[in-house]
């Protein structure tokens, strides 16, 4: 994409930045404990995508992806939302999973 | 030696102009949402429990979300859309505290926090009346409403 420059590398340099993040986050939607923490993973992931698409228009300079970035935002807060009013507590596994093989 | 100080030329060729100055202010603003990016996902692998992520997510989120959408208009300044991504900064701003209030809402409900490490506790029961508000009354979480204290409890 065009020559490499100063404005270009540092760009780049964010990119990176971004998708290092992106990796520690998903490693933390497979590890988190509890649907709660991986709700708010999920919620990372969303805010990191609009981040990689402002590189994404910072870099080829095509600003046709900025009404992405805005329907990404809307639909990361109704989803946060929407799950905060909806969730149910989590099940503990050890106590209900030998109940249910007995029936 | 030549074809080194071509290319290095052409890699400091922005800053030959004030355009050039823009951009480079837009990329190192950029450069600092994502380094607030990356400091957020590593708060979501440290901190311990959901309340800790939802710090992390909650705050260098928005900063980082912030500088970003402020960069990249700089970058693309001129064009049609830059308001439509500065829209993103302000759904930013108005969203992640709401979000992140529910979301902790949600998480004290579920008892995910211990209680021990909370300075003051809105949900409590009637019962521990140093937590009742200014009005004498506090939030029964297993109601849903609102009771006077019991005097004397």
């Amino acid at each position: 994409m065009g020559d490499l420059t100063v404005v270009t590398a540092l760009l780049y340099l964010a990119g990176l930045l971004l998708a290092i993040g992106a990796l520690i986050t998903i490693a933390e939607l497979v590890r988190g404990p509890g649907s709660l923490d991986r709700v708010i993973c999920l919620d990372m992931i969303t805010a990191l995508m609009q981040g990689a698409l402002a590189v994404y228009i910072a870099v080829s300079r095509d600003t046709t992806v900025a009404v992405a970035m805005v329907a990404t935002a809307l639909l990361a807060f109704v989803a946060t939302t929407a799950v905060a009013r909806f969730h149910r507590r989590d099940e503990p596994k050890t106590a209900t999973q030998p109940e249910r093989a007995t029936h | 030696m030549s074809t080194t100080v071509v290319a290095a030329a052409a890699f400091f060729a922005p800053l030959s102009s004030t355009s050039g100055w823009f951009d480079l202010l837009g990329g190192l603003l950029v450069l600092t949402g994502a380094v607030f990016s990356l400091a957020a996902t590593i708060g979501l692998r440290r901190f311990s429990g959901p309340i800790g992520k939802v710090h992390a997510s909650a705050k260098p989120q928005t900063i980082s979300l912030i500088l970003m959408a402020i960069g990249t208009a700089i970058i693309v300044r001129g064009s049609m859309d830059v308001g439509m991504i500065l829209v993103v900064a302000v759904i930013a701003m108005a969203t992640a505290p709401v979000a992140a209030n529910r979301m902790g809402s949600v998480i004290l409900r579920e008892d995910q926090i211990d209680p021990a490490t909370l300075t003051r506790n809105d949900l409590v029961d009637p019962s521990q009346d140093s937590a009742a508000g200014p009005d004498g009354e506090v939030y029964n979480s297993a109601t849903g409403t609102t009771e006077p204290t019991s005097p004397g409890a």
